[in-house]
């Protein structure tokens, strides 16, 4: 429990009507996207301003409560998620994009930026923000920095961190601090950007973001091939980028969530596919046409049984739907769905597909498995009911088994979503001595009173105290 | 508007389950505002990526309140559903409704001395005058004569043979108050060759009933449409007004926890289409008078989030030749209509509404297309409120004059001469 001394502090760093404690304010942020993890907070703080932020961050240190920043709470790690005792910080007005710099090719922008919100604003400049999380219609551009988020444009344009050149953070004990710059190049001492990017909100609170931007490129071709197995699929991938093509996007989808769009959707899909490839290439207009004709010729080559390719930007929306519907088709078919996210090399997403589906199989859970195949980036996901406890157990073995099916290929646990609290053991379980015992000394020194969302990404202690089972939060969801 | 999470569709959903769970009781009061404070406007069901049925969601927690008996809820209760019950539900009594209406707003409003007693007497009533359409006179209510085919409408060159029977549902509120687009709906599509049937027995589609926590109301009236339409023998359903259209096409949800009547309602539900989604799906005759005026096209949010459906009035305004259709900043936003929310949140609609204008004005556009009663009606009170004489009209109503088929009933206020030919 809060102290009323603390609720006190709150109200009078910010104001009384930027402190909620009502219920009905305090169950909301309860939960983000992900499943099964809940915990109502003790109280929601908005600031207004850097200096609030600073205020409150020295209060939590004085008080002794932790604070837990949350941006749209979109997040699949449950890394918004409140712990015992906490408060969470809300960014909703901080939403402005302060500058677009047209020849340096760079934006700062506030940590509530909806990240589609800055794709809409550098376009007549002719610019763009390449990072594009399926959630960008709501997510924000602070819990993009804080997961490093990834999206379908990962494979040749990469993801957050490659577009963050400087930051404004509010670090855990309440210092202020800027880092990077417009600069292209800075390799003044340790490179504390891209410690704080992917940080997941334990290291620091972002007050204000310099985002790189790139030209728009000239034209983009939309392809769509069809194939009888995942082999197949597996091998065109492999093709393409073995002739030095980069596709902008890569992206598969496996035969339940074909399945799954098809009844969802009717796009006229055969249920006897077993792999969709969706690729678009851009750049300069003539090079496009000729890596789209090259792309064509090599699907066809490796055995597609169909390969569309879109005419004009209406058809290509068309050849999208497919991959667009994805998730909610999958989230149709049943009560809970578990999004996961484990990456392996490219070489080897062939082999962890037939993994996934090993796996699926013994465990009886239903899997659909679809993702960004070019950077090996596979988004396994399991339809299950929250309410079975069965069900759950056997869904957490098979993720289990998944994970570590990842990690014996080559992979890792998680390729964009995080850690947070959803993957702490297996983060602890798949990192070895030296490099934990860094990440521990890491928060301990940034954060010595353990104030910013602690217990997320590593627990406290060395041995993983809250396993999902038996959590209350977790016993909760299941009741 | 508000920032908070509890004002989003998530928030709502969360604390739906919350209820659901116990953790608050339904009867409690925030829970209520939280619920009723939702446009319903569903533009969250397009954005969600995971599918969710918001609308749904909502009429079920709207009813759960009603039943609670729960503590006091702020909404002026009784009041709306003796109104929904008793007077919405039965197309006599609107009418009768309408008719003092119009005798309020063609005579008692312009006697000082009358309508100051009314102010007085129903101080309530005051705040609602100024959204209250034009009410035109209610003789019958308009229907085709028994039926309108083909014949009756192609009178230069050969008529072409029926390609089959629709029946139009005329919309409780849309009869009364703009029973001119029901007869252009009904003409523009003779002229396409259907022959169109308007049967007695169909009542009010129900959906206010639905949103505003009266299911039962709800369905009875849902059991009638469906009997009603299955006696008529048309093919399709036609339904030109989006918040009925959206929600017949959903009755196969509303009943299915009645064996006798799940599978019937399923059937109507799928057999219902709106106007301009039949016409583009099954083919339509291309109008040939050009009209040279600007127009813009506001989405009724139970069109294009209710029901998906924004291609096919866009298509149709295009074929119109000269008629120039600028397109609408946030064209998707609601208006502020939302059922009765302009009627229980006067505030929070009056600045949508605002909204809305200013974009509409900003276009230039002479003409605003929307095929919703309630937006109409909305938009077309913030435009007379801002001392604007751009016209709001039905996509049917545009598409009859441009296939030059003189109105069927005495037109009111707008005349479409004379029109400019475009350069
Ligand atoms: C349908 C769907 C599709 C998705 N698709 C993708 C995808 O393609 N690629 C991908 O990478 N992710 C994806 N995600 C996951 C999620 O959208 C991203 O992780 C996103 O970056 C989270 O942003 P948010 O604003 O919702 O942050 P939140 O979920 O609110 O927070 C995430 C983390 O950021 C921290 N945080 C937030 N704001 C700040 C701040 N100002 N300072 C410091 N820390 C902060 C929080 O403490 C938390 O740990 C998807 C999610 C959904 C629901
Ligand atoms: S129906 Fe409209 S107002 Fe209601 S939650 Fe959804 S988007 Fe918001």
């Amino acid at each position: 429990m809060l102290t009323d001394r603390v609720l006190a502090g709150l109200a009078e760093t910010t104001s009384p009507a930027r402190v909620l404690t009502a219920r009905e304010d305090l169950l909301t942020y309860a939960s983000d996207a992900t499943a099964l993890h809940r915990c109502v907070p003790e109280a929601v703080v908005i600031p207004r301003d850097t200096e609030q932020v600073t205020r409150i961050v020295k209060l939590a240190n004085e008080e002794g409560f932790a604070l837990v920043p949350r941006g749209a709470g979109t997040g699949l790690s449950a890394g918004a998620v409140p712990t015992i005792d906490s408060v969470v910080m809300l960014f909703p007005s901080w939403n402005r994009i302060v500058e677009i710099d047209p020849v340096n090719h760079t934006a700062w922008v506030e940590p509530g930026v909806i990240t589609a919100d800055l794709h809409a604003a550098v376009e007549p400049y002719g610019l763009f923000y390449p990072p594009d999380p399926g959630s960008m219609r709501i997510c924000t551009l602070g819990g993009n920095v804080a997961e490093n988020a990834g999206g379908l444009r990962g494979l040749k344009y990469g993801v957050t961190k490659d577009y963050v050149m400087g930051l404004e953070a509010v670090l855990p004990t309440g210092e202020f601090l800027t880092l990077g710059g417009k600069s292209f190049k800075d390799v003044a001492g340790y490179n504390l950007l891209d410690l704080l990017v992917g940080s997941e909100g334990t290291l620091a609170v972002f007050t204000r973001i310099l985002v790189r931007l790139v030209a728009r490129p000239q034209s983009t071709r939309t392809i769509l091939a069809s194939f009888d197995s995942v082999g197949a699929a597996g091998h065109t991938v492999t093709a393409i980028l073995a002739t030095g093509i980069v596709p902008a996007t890569l992206e598969f989808l496996d035969q339940v969530t074909i399945r799954a769009v098809e009844s969802f959707a009717g796009l006229g899909l055969p249920a006897d596919l077993a792999a969709l490839l969706l690729i678009e290439v851009d750049g300069r207009a003539h090079a496009v046409a000729e890596d789209a004709d090259a792309v064509d010729r090599i699907c066809r080559q490796h055995g597609a049984r169909e390969v569309r390719t879109a005419a004009n930007a209406e058809e290509a929306e068309d050849l999208r739907a497919a991959r667009r519907a994805s998730f909610t088709a999958l989230a149709q078919i049943g009560p809970t769905t578990i999004l996961e996210d484990v990456a392996v090399p490219r070489s080897a997403v062939a082999s962890m597909l037939v993994r996934i589906q090993e796996i699926a199989a013994e465990h009886q859970v239903q899997i659909g498995v679809f993702g960004h195949a070019g950077d090996g980036n596979l988004h396994p996901t399991c339809i299950t009911d929250a309410r079975d406890a069965e069900a759950i157990v056997r869904t957490e073995a098979a993720l289990e088994e998944i994970f570590d099916a990842a990690v014996t290929l080559g992979g890792t646990i998680t390729g964009e979503h995080g850690v947070g609290l959803a993957k702490r053991q297996f983060l602890e379980r798949h990192t070895g001595d030296p490099a934990l015992r860094f990440m521990r000394q890491i928060k301990a020194v940034l954060d010595p009173n353990q104030v910013l969302n602690p217990g997320k990404v590593l627990g406290h202690s060395a041995r993983c105290e809250h396993p999902p089972h038996g959590h209350p939060a977790y016993e909760e969801a299941l009741a | 508007m508000t920032p908070r999470e509890r004002a989003g569709p998530r928030g709502r959903i969360t604390l739906m389950r919350a209820a659901a769970s116990g953790e608050i009781e339904v009867g409690y009061p925030p829970f209520t505002e939280a619920m009723y404070y939702c446009l319903g406007c569903r533009a969250c069901e397009t954005a969600c990526p995971a599918g969710v049925e918001f609308g749904r969601l909502l009429e079920a927690a709207r009813a759960a309140i009603d039943n609670s008996n729960g503590r006091e809820t702020w909404r002026p209760e009784p009041a709306q559903s003796w109104l929904l019950n008793r007077i919405v539900a039965h197309p006599a009594r609107l009418r009768w409704t309408a008719r003092s209406v119009r005798l309020y707003q063609r005579v008692l409003r312009k006697r000082t001395r009358c309508k100051r007693w009314i102010a007085n007497r129903f101080p309530d009533l005051e705040p609602l005058e100024p959204l209250a359409p034009e009410t035109p006179r209610q003789r019958r209510r308009w229907r085709p004569p028994a039926a309108l085919g083909p014949s009756d409408v192609v009178t230069n060159g050969d008529t072409p043979s029926v390609r089959g029977t629709l029946a139009l549902h005329p919309g409780c509120v849309q009869s009364v108050f703009l029973p001119d687009v029901n007869a252009d709906t009904a003409q523009v599509l003779a002229y396409n060759a259907w022959q169109v049937v308007v049967p007695k027995q169909f009542r009010c589609c129900g959906a206010l009933h639905a949103h505003y926590g009266q299911p039962d109301v709800a369905r009875s009236l849902a059991r009638k449409n469906i009997a009603a339409f299955e006696a008529s023998n048309a093919d399709q359903l036609i339904s030109n007004a989006a918040g009925c259209g959206a929600h017949m096409k959903a009755y196969g949800q509303l009943l299915n926890g009645d064996p006798a009547w799940a599978e019937r309602a399923a059937k109507v539900g799928a057999a219902v289409v709106d106007v301009t989604e039949h016409l583009v799906d099954r083919g339509v005759r291309r109008p040939r008078r050009p009209i040279g005026l600007r127009a813009t096209y506001h989405d009724a949010c139970h069109l294009i989030h209710g029901q998906r459906v924004a291609k096919a009035p866009r298509l149709l305004l295009g074929s119109i030749p000269g008629l120039d259709l600028a397109p609408l900043p946030e064209s998707t936003w609601c208006c502020g209509s939302a059922g009765l929310y302009s009627v229980t949140h006067p505030e929070a609609a009056a600045k949508l509404q605002q909204r809305k204008v200013g974009h509409i004005l900003a276009t230039g556009a002479e003409l605003v297309v929307t095929g919703n009663p309630g937006c109409t009606f909305q938009i077309a009170a913030g435009l007379r409120a801002a001392g604007s004489s751009v016209r709001v009209v039905h996509p049917a109503t545009v598409l009859r004059i441009a296939y030059e088929l003189p109105p069927l009933l005495p037109r009111r206020r707008w005349r479409p001469t004379p029109f400019r030919r475009p350069a």
